[in-house]
């Protein structure tokens, strides 16, 4: 594997399209820049397993009778957070 | 193709054409969250080149397991679906704080 040493604000070219660059050193955290080519997808590596698995887990385990048996929502909550309405 | 479960479901079968044992149970994330970023969607799924002004489906995947595990839905990871072109794609919405298993239904 190539390591390469960078300073804040250092860049790193890959091909034609592709810049990663170090913006921020915080204790054990790095926060980097990328910029990539539309439409070259960029994934946090754990992410990316995750949302796989999530698709294959997705496919494999719908229960049908659950499906029925589910209340069907008539709308977006009210109000509250971006997230999914909390239970309880 | 896509498929309503039933007349008035929340539900639709996003059913692949080619593989007639594959398909996933998807929701409109929209129906759910207030603030879904459908413009973030929209941007993320450019590279499919829809067309000028064409209006997109977002979709989120379900996991519908057996009771008593909660119905879950990837709200992280939706899907882009222009809808005259029908291209589209499953993308990632970078720190939005949504999951890949967000129990969708009210109580």
């Amino acid at each position: 594997m190539l390591t390469l040493t960078r300073k804040i604000g250092q860049k790193i070219l890959i091909g034609n399209g592709i810049e990663i660059v170090v913006r921020e050193i915080r204790g054990r955290q790095v926060r980097l820049g990328i910029t990539a080519p539309l439409g070259l997808p960029v994934y946090r590596e754990e992410l990316y397993q995750q949302i796989a698995d999530e698709n294959a887990r997705a496919t494999l385990e719908i229960s049908l009778d659950r499906l029925e048996g589910l209340p069907e929502p008539s709308g977006p909550p009210a109000s509250g957070s971006s997230s999914a309405p909390k239970t309880g | 193709m896509l498929v309503d479960h039933r007349p008035g479901s929340v539900f639709r079968w996003l059913q692949s054409v080619e593989i007639a044992e594959l398909a996933f149970v998807v929701i409109d994330p929209t129906a759910f969250t207030r603030d879904y970023p459908v413009e973030q969607v929209r941007k993320a799924i450019a590279f499919v080149e829809l067309e000028p002004d064409e209006e997109i489906a977002v979709l989120a995947i379900c996991t519908v397991p057996p009771a008593p595990d909660e119905p879950t839905a990837n709200f992280l990871a939706p899907l882009g679906i222009g809808l005259r072109s029908r291209r589209g794609a499953q993308i990632v919405l970078h720190d939005c704080g949504f999951d890949t298993r967000v129990p969708f239904l009210r109580k």
